[in-house]
């Protein structure tokens, strides 16, 4: 029978260390698919599960069993985020930047070019977003979290997060408005 | 024509609104602006959409990265987390309950203090009062005394020298002269002809002193020293503070 999170930590705390492996196989998808958004790509992505599944349980004695821990490890997750954003811009790295694939099929070549250069106009943009606006964007527009849960998943006031997504959107629409002509 | 900002376009791409919706259908600039973020937006939801999943070993690999690295929390740890739960609530409490509890010490000891000198002070005063008249005038005319031994010593002093700065000693007796009648006729009041005497023949001196400067410059310093017996007065002065003081140590023992 599957534990549940709480008997999972309670576990692990009592020197039952394997018990966090549950933990992990059930919350590497959300962690997961919350830094593939803010970070753009999936070997970072991979890179932030990791650390934060290691600094999950590290902190887990700081855990309260009355919460969520599937909320709990999202946090870390957003952080770990933020941190390696923060980290790419200070060892800025020579990636090759990969086009994004293409929807739909039935689209004429022209559009379908268009689109698939707007995308990838908006990811470089949202590389010389701060770290704040790139993840308070990822998370209200591609995450769908509300602006209060944002903002308190970024450790800021609510004014604060709304700015950081208004900002960020000014700043792509302004980084895409040349494409749009186009279109 | 008035132009909808920014803030409302990026508002209405999220929650369209019927009175916006019409204006962007006759004003070009702004529908302009309205696709480019809608145009936006919706390229970060295709994305969200889009977004892969994990790859399938991915738990497996992260697992396998960080098990070794993972320490085994124990039976100190659950104790430990036990006063970690406990102490995560209550320090809060327990600072503000320790800061509140130090604060009403103070102030309880401020109070006993304060409740403690006042009955002191009323209880050695009122025992003073009853064997002592002149001891309440002395507590009260100290400093006149010192401030009138100064001013004699410096009258003294420029005496033998036949000469003196006069401003600040005239206002220094001016400013003592008032407060001196006061001092004598309570010592007059109290009973203490010692006290009482000394600050008379001090009157004359300040009155001396305060409105005649001009008598007492070169010969006339030595009469005035001649006919006051500055000398004498000087004395005893010294001996009625003297005598203040001792009572006073002695209240205190």
């Amino acid at each position: 029978m599957e534990s549940t999170d709480r008997e999972c930590v309670e576990a692990i705390l009592s020197g039952d260390r394997d018990a966090y492996r549950d933990l992990v196989f059930r919350y590497t998808g959300s962690v997961f698919r919350a830094a593939r958004r803010i970070t753009g790509n999936d070997a970072d992505a991979e890179e932030v599960v990791q650390d934060t599944f290691l600094r999950g349980y590290l902190q887990i004695r700081t855990f309260e069993l009355r919460a969520d821990f599937g909320t709990w490890i999202y946090r870390i997750g957003v952080n770990c985020s933020i941190d390696l954003l923060r980290k790419r811009k200070r060892q800025p790295e020579a990636k090759d930047d990969v086009l994004p694939q293409a929807v739909d099929s039935a689209a004429s070549p022209e559009r379908l070019l268009l689109s698939v250069e707007l995308e990838w106009k908006r990811r470089s943009a949202m590389a010389r977003l701060t770290e704040v606006e790139a993840a308070a964007f990822s998370l209200r527009h591609m995450e769908d979290r509300p602006m209060d849960e944002i903002a308190d998943l970024l450790a800021i006031s609510l004014g604060a997060a709304k700015q950081a997504v208004f900002r960020a959107v000014q700043k792509l629409r302004r980084e895409m408005a040349p494409l749009r002509v186009k279109q | 024509m008035k132009h909808l900002s920014d803030e409302e376009l990026y508002a209405m791409c999220q929650i369209p609104k019927g009175g916006l919706a019409s204006h962007l259908r006759e004003c070009e600039e702004c529908s302009a602006r309205f696709h480019e973020f809608a145009a936006l937006l919706e390229s970060a939801a295709r994305e969200a959409a889009r977004t892969p999943p994990p790859a399938p070993d991915l738990s497996g690999r992260v697992w396998a990265a960080i098990h070794p690295s993972l320490p085994v929390y124990g039976a100190e740890t659950r104790g430990r987390r036990r006063s970690a739960v406990f102490t995560a609530w209550w320090p809060r409490r327990r600072a503000w309950a320790g800061a509140f509890a130090t604060l009403a010490l103070i102030a309880a000891a401020f109070w006993a203090g304060r409740l403690f000198e006042q009955r002191q002070t009323k209880t050695n005063l009122a025992s003073q009062g009853a064997s002592q008249p002149g001891r309440v005038v002395l507590l009260v005319v100290r400093e006149h005394l010192d401030r009138s031994e100064r001013l004699l010593v410096e009258l003294d002093h420029a005496g033998h020298l036949g000469r003196m700065e006069r401003g600040p000693l005239v206002q220094e007796a001016a400013d003592l002269l008032e407060d001196n009648r006061l001092y004598r006729q309570t010592a007059m009041a109290t009973q203490d002809p010692a006290l009482s005497e000394v600050l008379d023949r001090l009157d004359r001196v300040l009155v001396e002193v305060a409105h005649e400067p001009a008598t007492f410059q070169g010969g006339d310093l030595a009469r005035l020293r001649e006919q006051m017996n500055l000398d004498g007065l000087l004395f005893e002065l010294r001996v009625v503070r003297d005598r203040h003081n001792k009572n006073e140590k002695e209240t205190r023992l």
